[in-house]
């Protein structure tokens, strides 16, 4: 597009304009209520995860069980920044230089995967993004590179870029408040595919790609490109959780299946396609973990029943029965029935 | 009135199964076209052809005189060929505005159009289809013949030179097959558009609708003219109900 299209600029910011104010609320509850940051930066995770999941599945109908691996390329691409700076120097330069390289290697793995793999439909593209996954880690382990199965340390290599106050404040504060902004790029990347041409053309895809396709839109070129943006949000997101925060790069943690199905499982319950709806389905999904973990089990366990994983024993049916009673999520379901003019509003 | 659109003996196989076998006719500008035949005669796949959803075996498809046989479908679209499907195929969870909007968006008109601009296009030929008020309603909530509607609202908003409708009115009472056909006629006299439809077995509507009948049977062009003569031709008699002992 040659101008700039401003009806859909507006139309994007009013849009993306509920599910900010939802961070912004993080945010302030973040810093204000004392001794649980980290259980929201835990949602913040999840919320994120969901949003930057929800920009390719949402929007196309396709379900990528591999999601992973972006993650997984994000953290390792961090990596592979610090250790190139390593001994070199360059401070504070990690971290923009390691979003780089992480945003670099999720892009190129989304463009190569999503080449081969979008040709292929609905369960064959999942079994295939699978595939991938479980490759690239076999890959790592097998060929024993970036540390193999045992994994990347990082630890060390950043106190020596920016010194031992420097990473206390970077692995906590400032990896929390990098993912807030990174909640607010995924809510405002979005809000924009969403009110543009490229949105439509995504819709439509997801609602009959073969019509979309006899109709006019280029399919290929738009999932591929909705699969790109998704893929580097992800990177962006595995570089901040285990990388900057966590310091450690171990592949039977970066390529976890489960971080896949969680995503699955939280846009399913908030509302696919929609900007609000992964805020909501983390903020039930880490308030009933949490609810079950702290409260109930140790009533269990003191009464001798071992309660591990008990949240998605208490999951499960409420997952069901969001899929059947409203198939859309919470946030559709709300959509679906609200009149238009709200409609504009809860999207 | 130049030639719009040749097709030179075009030839598809599935499998052993002949589907097209060296069909070969022209289309002018600004005509209504039905092409008719009975189930399996290779009417879709002649479509599917034209549009690009399928690549023939042999023979070249032409569009205002340029060869069209490699090109994607998205890239037919934008050189003026919409199509409508036999079964209404509107994008179900969309708004009845959205659909449109997206013809508007990626048909031959929409490089550079924007979103507003789109959305105001739309909402003028909801009025021309005479969808008035059905704008903000899901369309997987509207009745068939409103799907038909609709399925025309969304290729012209595509700005077609060529529209080609598969089935307008399959399996509607007289009153809304009227309605489409009326509806197509005024889309033809207004915005210059050229229409090929095929019909199965409303031999009424075609001769309501058409200035030219083409007559397929297995794979290829029996006979063409106009309503008049072919409908009444023995041949076609024969090919619909078969040979009198």
């Amino acid at each position: 597009m040659t101008v700039i299209d401003w009806f859909a600029l507006r139309t994007s910011l009013k849009r993306a304009a509920p599910a900010l104010a939802l961070y912004t609320i993080l945010l302030i509850l973040y810093f204000a209520v004392p001794g649980k940051s980290q259980l929201i930066a835990q949602i913040l995770f999840y919320a994120v995860l969901g949003q930057a999941f929800n920009i390719f599945m949402g929007m196309t109908g396709y379900v990528d069980f591999g999601y992973v691996a972006f993650l997984a390329a994000g953290a390792y691409g961090f990596s592979i920044a610090i250790l190139l700076l390593s001994g070199v120097g360059g401070g504070w330069m990690f971290i923009p230089l390691g979003l780089l390289i992480a945003a670099i290697i999720a892009a190129s793995l989304a463009g190569l995967v999503g080449a081969i793999a979008l040709r292929l439909r609905g369960a064959y593209f999942a079994i295939a993004t699978i595939g991938v996954n479980e490759g690239l880690r076999y890959l790592v382990e097998g060929l024993n590179i970036l540390g193999g199965s045992i994994g990347l340390y990082i630890v060390k290599d950043m106190k020596e870029l920016v010194g031992r106050e420097g990473y206390q404040l970077a692995a906590t504060t400032l990896a929390d408040m990098l993912m807030f902004l990174l909640a607010g790029v995924a809510v405002l990347t979005t809000s924009l595919i969403l009110s543009t041409r490229m949105g439509f053309a995504l819709q439509a895809i997801r609602e009959d790609e073969d019509a979309a396709r006899a109709l006019g839109i280029n399919v290929t070129k738009y999932k591929i490109a909705a699969f790109m943006i998704s893929g580097v949000l992800g990177g962006a997101l595995g570089a901040l959780n285990w990388a900057l925060k966590g310091g450690v790069v171990e592949p039977a943690q970066v390529f976890l299946i489960l971080y896949t199905v969680e995503a699955i499982v939280i846009v399913m319950l908030g509302g696919a396609g929609t900007l609000l709806g992964p805020i909501f389905g983390a903020l039930i999904y880490i308030g009933l973990n949490f609810t079950s973990n702290v409260y109930i089990a140790p009533v269990l366990e003191s009464a001798g029943i071992k309660a591990t994983g008990l949240h998605l024993i208490i999951l499960a049916p409420i997952l069901l029965a969001v899929i059947i009673a409203a198939p859309q999520g919470l946030v559709g379901a709300i959509r679906s029935r609200a009149p238009s003019r709200l409609r504009e509003i809860v999207v | 009135m130049g030639e719009l659109l040749r097709v030179e003996s075009v030839s598809k196989r599935f499998g052993g199964v002949v589907a097209l076998d060296k069909v070969s006719f022209s289309v002018d500008e600004g005509e209504l076209i039905a092409i008719i035949g009975p189930n399996g005669s290779g009417k879709t796949t002649l479509f599917n052809v034209i549009n690009g959803i399928l690549k023939p075996d042999e023979g070249r498809v032409y569009f205002l005189g340029r060869d069209i046989t490699g090109l994607p479908p998205y890239a037919r679209v934008r050189l003026g060929i919409a199509r409508t499907f036999q079964v209404p195929r509107p994008w179900p969870g969309l708004s009845v505005l959205e659909n449109i909007a997206i013809g508007a968006l990626f048909g031959s008109g929409g490089r550079g159009l924007g979103v507003a601009e789109a959305l105001s296009q739309a909402r003028n030929i909801i009025r021309v289809v005479g969808l008035e008020g059905k704008a903000e309603v899901l369309a997987g909530q509207l009745t068939a013949p409103e799907k038909k509607l609709l399925e025309l609202a969304r290729a012209i908003a595509m700005k077609p030179r060529l529209l080609l409708l598969d089935e307008i009115v399959a399996g509607m009472s007289p009153k809304d097959a009227d309605r489409v056909v009326d509806t197509v006629r005024k889309v033809r006299d207004e915005y210059g558009i050229t229409v090929v439809s095929m019909v199965e077995h409303v031999m009424r509507v075609v001769a309501r609708f058409a200035e030219r009948v083409i007559v397929m049977h297995q794979g290829r062009i029996l006979l063409e003219g106009s309503p008049h003569e072919v409908l009444r031709h023995p041949k076609v008699v024969e090919v619909y109900l078969g040979v009198a002992p």
